[in-house]
């Protein structure tokens, strides 16, 4: 085996190894690398199957994908720049809060020179929040837009300058209580404070309606975030349960696996049988609380909620199993120590479970999340070959890219959208990465 | 204390365990549970877990029908034998022939029992009548005569009907009163037109005596005083009576609704009294009004004379014809109706006929020994004879039909090169002549066709008849086109030759009528277990389709149907246990042959088992280099392969197809396999497993003299097996379950996989969702159940892709 570098039974060797990968190299060179590359070129040039020619046209593919069919009432700009003074103003404000609360500790005194700087973020803060409910001027105002610069200039000079304080610590470890505040802050301003909506949610709100990429990105996200956190969510309790000591384990893990070997067409269907609206078996559980038969399929509110539900459920066993093999790996004795330490359950799953999971968890958010991205045949099935029931409710990234490629032969365009959902996934697996090498506790 | 909260946390933690695996499992309890179900059990609500599909003992809705076109089921035929349904069309269903509809799920097997009921309470039989033209039937032929021309205006052209004898005037006259959409019975057309009736004789009255009566500006005083007068008389004294008939407008409308689509002989008297009475009082009025003229105008007014006979002749034409008219049909039709009712006194001899559903193999028989008596001629027979299965006997008509089809194609083919048009046209002209003969329902002209058809016509006799009967049916224009195309055909061969043809198709087009009728019956006519000496046979037409209608045919002997329109019709159906076993499995039977999905479950084995064979080989291939060799690039090309793990495959759709169409392989099993035979995480987690095979046994085998080849199959496969039985199950199961990529890259149903077959299928059914959960059945079953085999192999695989 370990010949010496670069002598002749070594290039021998190397020659051999060539020829047992020399399958693989075949298929993956013509599946996989060449498309890649042959894709992003395509996504430049203006090709309709049905003709011969195809010509170089640029940009204009992807230009395309975010034209608006016709001009909404929100600048993308102006609206960006809101959101960001939003996201680092809410920030700021939960540092405050936490810097107020530590202020009344005995022992955690915070230093007294951010005061000043919270106090003057406060001030533009509220400034703002009133101004904009005086004069809710959607389009643009050059007042606004100072305000809001202001806000991002001291705020994210606030984040970006690594202060040391007692309050930040305290903040710091306490990481998902600041997510939750920071997030109810956010939604709590850009619904409530600010209602007459200047931020990036209402912009691509509106610019969904005029753009049909936009509309699939949009329902693409909306579907994530509904569907990636319910499912990791519950596979995780589904997960701790099945690792309890219970009896009949193996049979009650084949139950929640089962969908996920099962074809999701047979699944769509049976699906789209449970959500029939007038004798579905949904809609007669429902009625069991007194809720009225809901119109699952046929309304447009429901359309990726419902699509959210059939993935969660199919896709459940799968994430729950590689949740048991993480739990299982985790070494016996932490458990038994922290029980002599007198550890309750919570505190077991706090201080043991959840650090020492860490690595699965943040494995199952990558695949999911990429696997949400990919949604496609659920929608085709429940909606017979339709994106949604009106309105292209369920237009998603790949629904768009099949649209146009399959139905409407539009290669170049196809392509292009294509890249960008390549992108996006490669950008939040990139994201993931760089946060779980640091977040993530790896057992050593 | 303790161990009791631990114990209560236990419960509680299998509560959760248990309700969850319940919420996974039970879209697939639906989905089996609605596999079973007959069609109309699909939609109810509340939803019901039970299914009739599983009982011995079913009984159904039966719907008594008044005129069929039947005799023959035209919903047996195939669109290419309905392009010549009129030469099936032979007779209609005689009078003596009751049909009952099945308004109920399709019976396809077992023993079925029919009961002519008296009526719903009772279980005695139905009474009838045999005929008899005594003096009652004589009285109410008189009063017909007598009323027929005072008929109201909508049924005095229909009503004209044939009284030769009792039944035969009975099933006309209740056909216009009874069946029809505006057959005047009916609560809700008697209700709705007497309401019109009595609603718009009072106002359109007043209408006109208020125009009449209009004072002019060239009147003088004095008659514009009197015209006043005149009209304020005559309002008084039609004032009451304009009230009874408002209140009338109102009553009758509590008839609206009732137990049955009829009225009851009861209401009918209540309506009868109150029209009359209305007409008693309107006679008054009228005299009053008479009297009110005579005593306020002069005879010497002509415009005065000329506007009170305006309002008297209004006054007849809006309230006292009209009364006149619905009172006289009304009675005629009590009077009908109690005679109908009297008139039966013969009972019929037991209520309940029992008979038996053939089976394929059955209906072989009859249909063999049926065919021994079948006018044609002996080649057809013959052929018929040996084409015949018992798996076949449904599809006997499209076998003849394929058979006269070619022999006569091959008889054109030998005068003209085009013989498919040819053979169409003759064709036409022939459907042509028998459509006519089915419209214009003149017994003399169509025997006169039936005679000259049958004595070998000469071609110009054909052509006279031909046009004949275009100008009766009122189509000259179509006729004469064929006539042209026919004489275009005189260019080729003479007239005797095209008369041949002619005469030829005409006959088979006949043989082909008689065949159906023999065929329709050997099907559907009940093997008889026991009845009533009344009964003659009883057919199950429509059995041949799995849509369209079903209905039963009980055939008296001598005894008119008609007389039977009064019972109460129920019955139900028996199973033997393998008939049940039948029922229940039906859907599943039903939507495999809905579609070719014998077809998709080969591609399907096929496509996944090369698929899997090869991704093995590949894999181990990869993997052995990767785990046990050492080469230039090693950990580049290993990084590379993992990093394709990251690629969505709908990413590249688009590019890959473009090579498919360019490689030529859209639609074959290369496209379905070719892109699928490697699998990164399969060499992954092969090469894991065999990085914990010991270098020593390498060296070892190297010694030894094997080969690397030869030690990679003998020695580190073998030893690997749970990874790759791991690797090949997670392929055969992605590749079994593959969706969009076949779905791009097949066109037509010879490539087709379960899963594209499967939502190809659900296009087309709809929301017949006992067929779309049978085929969802078992197009995963074979998954599912390789899945609780080896499922300790799965949970390995997933396992593992989630501990780096």
């Amino acid at each position: 085996m370990a010949n010496k570098k670069y002598s002749k039974k070594y290039w021998r060797e190397t020659f051999q190894a060539y020829l047992f990968l020399l399958p693989s190299f075949i298929v993956l060179g013509i599946f996989i690398f060449w498309p890649i590359g042959f894709s992003l070129v395509l996504s430049f040039f203006k090709w309709d199957y049905t003709s011969v020619d195809r010509y170089f046209n640029g940009l204009e593919n992807y230009k395309e994908l975010f034209r608006l069919s016709y001009p909404i009432s929100l600048n993308f700009i102006y609206a960006t720049v809101n959101t960001i003074a939003y996201i680092l103003g809410t920030i700021i404000l939960v540092r405050f809060l936490y810097y107020i609360a530590s202020s009344f500790t005995k022992y955690y005194k915070p230093s007294r020179k951010f005061l000043l700087p919270y106090l003057i973020t406060l001030f533009l803060w509220i400034t703002m929040i009133i101004s904009k409910n005086i004069w809710p001027e959607e389009v643009f105002s050059w007042y606004h837009f100072i305000i809001a610069l202001a806000l991002i200039a001291i705020s994210g000079g606030l984040i970006f300058k690594k202060n040391k304080d007692e309050h930040l610590n305290i903040m710091r470890s306490r990481s998902w209580t600041t997510l939750i505040l920071v997030i109810l802050f956010f939604v709590f301003t850009f619904t409530i404070l600010v209602p007459s909506g200047d931020d990036l949610v209402t912009y691509f709100t509106l610019a969904k309606e005029s753009s049909d990429f936009i509309k699939a990105t949009y329902n693409t996200i909306y579907y994530v975030l509904l569907a990636v956190p319910s499912q990791i969510a519950i596979a995780l309790v589904v997960a701790l349960l099945l690792n309890k000591k219970i009896k009949l384990r193996s049979l009650f893990r084949t139950a929640y696996f089962i969908p996920f070997v099962t074809s999701v067409v047979a699944l769509s269907l049976v699906w789209q049988w449970m959500f029939n609206d007038q004798f579905g078996l949904i809609n007669y559980f429902l009625s069991w609380f007194g809720i009225d038969k809901i119109a699952w399929l046929k309304e447009e509110q429901w359309t990726i909620p419902t699509i959210a539900i059939v993935s969660v459920w199919q896709h459940l066993g799968y994430t729950a199993v590689i949740f048991l093999a993480g739990l299982q790996s985790i070494d016996r004795s932490y458990y038994e120590a922290a029980r002599v330490d007198g550890a309750n359950n919570w505190q077991q799953f706090k201080y043991i479970t959840w650090p020492l999971l860490s690595p699965t968890t943040f494995f199952v958010l990558i695949i999911t999340m990429i696997g949400s991205f990919k949604v496609f045949s659920q929608i085709f099935i429940l909606y017979q070959g339709f994106p949604g029931p009106v309105n292209q409710s369920g237009l998603t990234l790949v629904y768009y890219v099949f649209e146009k490629f399959y139905n409407e032969q539009r290669m170049g365009v196809a392509s292009a959208g294509a890249y960008i959902l390549f992108l996006i996934i490669l950008g939040l697996t990139f994201i993931q990465f760089r946060i779980g090498r640091k977040r993530i506790h790896y057992e050593s | 204390m303790k161990n009791s909260t631990k114990s209560l946390s236990q419960i509680f933690i299998y509560l959760l365990i248990i309700a969850g695996a319940f919420v996974m499992l039970i879209p697939f309890a639906w989905m089996v549970d609605t596999s079973f179900k007959a069609s109309s059990e699909v939609s109810t609500w509340p939803p019901k877990w039970t299914t009739k599909n599983a009982k011995s003992k079913i009984d159904f809705q039966l719907q008594i029908q008044y005129r069929t076109s039947g005799g023959l089921d035209l919903s047996t035929l195939s669109l290419d034998q309905f392009k010549n349904f009129a030469s099936l069309i032979g007779e209609t269903t005689g009078a003596n022939t009751l049909v009952l509809k099945l308004n109920d799920d399709t019976i396809r097997r077992g023993t079925i029992t029919i009961g002519i009921l008296q009526d719903s309470d009772s279980a005695s039989p139905d009474d009838y009548s045999l005929d008899p033209k005594t003096n009652e039937y004589q009285a109410i032929i008189d009063k017909y005569q007598e009323y027929k021309t005072t008929f109201p205006e909508t049924y005095k052209e229909s009503l004209d009907v044939e009284t030769g004898s009792p039944s035969v005037f009975l099933e006309n006259f209740f056909d216009i009163s009874e069946y029809r959409s505006d057959a005047f019975a009916r609560r809700i057309v008697l209700s709705s037109s007497l309401e019109t009736l009595f609603f718009k004789s009072g106002s359109s009255f007043k209408n006109i005596v208020e125009n009449s009566l209009r004072p002019f500006p060239i009147d003088d005083d004095e008659t514009k005083q009197i015209k006043e007068n005149l009209k304020n008389e005559i309002n008084d004294i039609v004032a009451p009576l304009l009230n009874i008939l408002s209140q009338n407008a109102t009553d009758i409308r509590t008839y609206r609704r009732g137990s049955d689509v009829l009225i009851e002989l009861t209401e009918l008297d209540k309506i009868i009294h109150m029209v009359e009475s209305t007409l008693e009082e309107a006679k008054d009025k009228k005299e009053d009004i008479h009297k009110a003229f005579d005593d306020i105008v002069s005879s010497d007014n002509r415009q005065l004379m000329i506007a009170s006979k305006n309002i008297s002749n209004a006054f007849d034409n809006n309230i006292i014809t009209p009364l006149q008219e619905w009172s006289n049909l009304l009675n005629l039709y009590y009077f009908v109706k109690d005679y109908y009712k009297d008139i039966q006194t013969e009972v019929l001899s037991s209520a309940f006929v029992k008979g038996k559903i053939r089976t394929d193999k059955e209906v072989y028989q009859v249909l063999l020994d049926k065919l021994e008596k079948w006018e044609s001629s002996e080649p057809v027979k013959q052929y018929i004879r040996n084409n015949l299965k018992p798996g076949n006997v449904r599809k006997a008509q499209n076998i003849l039909l394929t058979y006269l089809n070619g022999e006569f194609n091959s008889e054109i083919e030998e005068y003209f090169s085009d013989s498919k048009e040819t053979s169409e046209l003759i064709s036409d002209t022939i459907n042509l002549l028998k459509s006519t003969a089915l419209i214009i329902e003149d017994s003399e002209f169509n025997n006169k066709i039936r005679d000259t058809m049958s004595n070998n016509p000469k071609y110009d006799e054909f052509t006279k008849l031909f046009q004949e009967a275009g100008n009766r049916s009122g189509q000259s224009v179509v006729f004469s086109a064929n006539i042209n195309k026919l004489d275009n055909l005189l260019n080729v061969i003479n007239e005797n030759t095209l008369m041949n043809f002619i005469s030829m198709r005409w006959k088979q087009t006949s043989w082909i009528g008689t065949f159906a009728k023999i065929h329709s019956d050997a099907l559907s006519e009940l093997e008889i277990i026991e009845k009533p000496e009344e009964i003659e046979a009883v057919y199950y037409r429509g059995r041949n389709n799995i849509a369209g209608t079903k209905s039963f045919e009980i055939k008296f002997k001598d005894i008119a149907a008609v007389w039977f329109r009064d019972s109460f019709v129920k019955g139900f159906a028996e199973f033997t246990f393998l008939e049940t076993m039948a029922n229940l499995w039906q859907n599943y039977v039903s939507a495999w042959n809905a579609a070719p999905f014998g077809r998709y479950y080969a591609n399907t084995v096929f496509v996944a088992v090369v698929t899997t064979i090869l991704e093995i080989i590949f894999a181990s291939m990869a993997a052995f280099a990767f785990a046990k060799m050492d080469f230039f690039g090693k950990n580049f090309i290993f990084t590379l392969f993992l990093a394709t793990m990251m690629v969505p495959g709908e990413v590249l759709l688009v590019p890959n197809f473009i090579t498919l169409t360019v490689f030529g392989w859209i639609d074959t099993y290369y496209a379905l396999i070719v892109p699928w035979v490697i699998s990164v995480f399969a060499i992954f987690l092969i090469r894991q497993h065999f990085m914990t095979i010991p270098n020593e046994l390498y060296d070892a085998a190297k010694i030894d003299g094997l080969s690397k080849w030869k030690f990679l199959w003998r020695i580190m496969v073998p030893l690997s097996k749970p990874a790759i039985i791991t690797g090949a199950l997670l392929k055969f199961v992605g590749s079994w379950n593959a969706f969009l990529w076949v779905l791009i890259v097949t066109k037509s149903p010879e490539y087709r996989t379960l899963p594209v077959g499967l939502q190809n299928f659900s296009s087309a059914t709809g929301t017949e969702y006992n067929f779309l959960m049978a085929a969802a059945t078992f197009s995963i079953i074979p998954v599912v159940i390789l899945f609780l085999v080896t499922q300790k192999y799965f949970i390995a695989g997933i396992s593992r892709s989630g501990l780096k």
